[in-house]
């Protein structure tokens, strides 16, 4: 056995957002399955009744279809991060005659991340689904049990399970692919060497903080990805409280935008301070101030930073403009739905306040690291 | 001059003592060798009289200057104007070339001069090369180049030569020796290497955390002189 269980605790990302997917598809698609069957559905509320269907549908598909692109990339991520943490090791066992694809076996374990995540998140789902019912089913149509439907058992647990397993092992296989010289030396023969054109214009910062996102890009499209959820959902769900009087919608869809960004901000600042822990600890004993080390590994995401908070504002009023123009265009007395300007920035200082003080106790952690022990590390 | 005096140092909530009552002095311009074996504490001395690790006790003066008297900020600025280090695993940033390296130290001290302090240690054909295409002494003279570029008062070396061969090593004391002599550095170096402390103005022995000995050579050797 190759992997540790250690090694499988960081993937509590993959987890997690699997288990936000498959929980907000469990109880709209169960909702949708158990009300497309009423027999009787008056005149008057049919428009809504329509409008709630196609809700359902359309929340479960997009949510649903969208974390589990995330958690692919997660867990293709995490793959590639702990193949080139562990290239040497990985290099003895082809030295020592064991092929590419016997190795790659092994990473079917992280397939268990999903399993854990699936289960939890339709299990939860099922906890939750009589809340959800009352909220959702429309004053005026009979009361609908809920029905347990083993097809969504399989669709959203078993198969993702199987396919997220069979995946790891692929890619693990196609990134083991290298020279066993290559995987001894560290992997370092990945380490692209491109010209340096800015060399005499750049200073010393600049230089890092450009290089901190060109050889982190899977983390660069993290940040984008956190701050769109935290941007996205936090406004969409705020809006729907004050604006379209849904607060038991709102309050979900707040908890999965702030856990999906919390867990997307946290992978990519904690790998990027791992990755550059004798970096930081190097710049410090030179005598840069923590603000110069901040700027030069943090500076350079400033800009996907604003990229994904403009992305997920865009997103957030599109979609709720589309959901009451359109999907809901046919409901007698429902509320106008405008931009909240305040709201935008209210969320936007939040999520500053929120990063500086990640940024402010890694910097406590790293104060108290020596570079021996970062080298170490 | 540095003056350290009654050091004391330990780690894990007080339970491994690494250093008991230390006292020394340094004068200006002088090359002085910390010699002792692994666990004497030679390392910890040497991190806490550059101010990279704070002292359970005792002070460290810089010209009258008890640098553990300053606040986080105020430390790093001392550093930032007055030490320089380099190490035996050089702490290279990987995927910088040797020039944007050795800018690490030179934007500190705003030396646009950094490429002479490059070809100063042999390496200007190496500019654009990146660390790990580099040989382990290569390596060593860019973390020179680097520490050497910011300009510093003292420059502290940690086991510079312990990773290389002898003639690698016996190169790379040469640059060092001579570029301290040149520019009239102060120079503090830990090493075990006996032979290397033939090099110094003053060797201190240590064991145990403590010194144990004390003495100046009235004639340093260089580094072609010394056995390895």
């Amino acid at each position: 056995m190759i992997i540790r269980l250690k090694d499988l605790v960081k993937l509590l990302g993959i987890s997690i957002v699997t288990f936000c997917a498959v929980f907000v598809c469990t109880f709209f698609l169960n909702f949708y399955w158990d009300v497309i069957n009423l027999p009787h559905v008056p005149a008057d509320l049919l428009p809504l009744y329509n409008a709630q269907l196609a809700m359902a549908q359309f929340t479960a598909g997009i949510s649903g279809g969208f974390m589990a692109v995330i958690a692919v990339i997660m867990l293709l991520f995490y793959i590639r991060l702990y193949i080139n943490q562990h290239t040497r090791e990985l290099g003895i066992l082809q030295a020592m005659g064991y092929s590419n694809w016997q190795i790659a076996r092994q990473f079917w374990v992280f397939g268990g991340s999903v399993l854990l995540g699936t289960t939890l998140g339709y299990g939860c789902g099922h906890l939750i689904m009589p809340y959800i019912y009352d909220n959702l089913l429309i004053n005026g149509l009979p009361k609908v049990a809920i029905t347990f439907h083993p097809t969504l058992l399989v669709v959203l647990v078993i198969l993702p399970t199987m396919l997220y397993a069979g995946l790891a092992c692929l890619f693990a296989g196609l990134t083991l692919r290298q020279p066993v010289s290559d995987l001894f030396r560290g992997g370092v023969a990945n380490l692209k060497v491109k010209p340096d054109r800015h060399t005499k214009a750049r200073s010393f910062l600049r230089e890092m903080q450009s290089k901190c996102v060109s050889t982190k890009k899977s983390l660069t499209f993290f940040v984008v990805f956190g701050v769109f959820c935290f941007a996205a959902m936090v406004q969409m769900a705020f809006s729907m409280w004050r604006q379209l009087d849904t607060s038991s919608m709102g309050l979900i869809i707040l908890l999965i935008g702030l856990v999906l960004a919390g867990v997307c901000l946290l992978l990519a600042l904690t790998a990027l301070v791992n990755a550059n822990t004798t970096n930081l600890t190097l710049m410090r004993a030179f005598g840069y101030y923590w603000s110069e080390c901040t700027w030069a590994i943090f500076g350079g995401f400033l800009p996907w930073l604003l990229l994904g908070f403009a992305t997920g504002t865009v997103y957030q009023y599109g979609l709720l403009t589309l959901m009451v123009n359109l999907i809901f265009r046919n409901v007698a007395n429902m509320p106008r739905y405008t931009f909240d300007v305040p709201l935008l920035f209210i969320t936007f200082a939040t999520l500053l306040v929120i990063l500086a003080i990640i940024v402010a106790s890694y910097a406590i952690r790293l104060k108290r690291t020596t570079l021996k022990q970062a080298a170490a590390e | 001059m540095i003056k350290v005096t009654n050091i004391n140092k330990s780690f894990n909530h007080g339970a491994v003592k690494v250093l008991h009552d230390l006292s020394l002095t340094i004068d200006d311009g002088q090359f002085v060798v910390i010699l002792g074996a692994s666990g004497s504490g030679k390392s910890t001395a040497l991190n806490i009289m550059a101010g990279l690790e704070r002292p359970d006790r005792g002070t460290v003066l810089y010209d009258e200057q008890d640098i553990y008297q300053l606040n986080d900020r105020a430390l790093t600025k001392f550093r930032r104007q007055n030490v320089g280090f380099v190490w035996q695993r050089y702490y290279l940033l990987p995927h910088l070339t040797v020039a944007q390296n050795v800018k690490l130290g030179a934007d500190l001290a705003g030396n646009r001069d950094y490429p002479a302090i490059i070809a100063a240690v042999g390496l200007t054909d190496k500019l654009n090369s990146k660390p790990y295409t580099l040989s382990g002494g290569e390596q060593q003279r860019v973390c020179l180049a680097r520490a050497l570029a910011k300009k510093p008062k003292v420059l502290f070396l940690d086991e510079p030569t312990g990773a290389l061969d002898e003639e690698t090593g016996r190169n790379a004391l040469a640059y060092v020796l001579e570029l301290q002599r040149a520019l009239g550095l102060t120079m503090i170096m830990v090493t075990h290497n006996q032979n290397i402390a033939e090099t110094a103005n003053t060797v201190i022995k240590m064991n145990s955390g403590k010194i144990v000995g004390t003495y100046h050579n009235a004639h340093p050797k260089s580094a072609r002189e010394i056995g390895w």
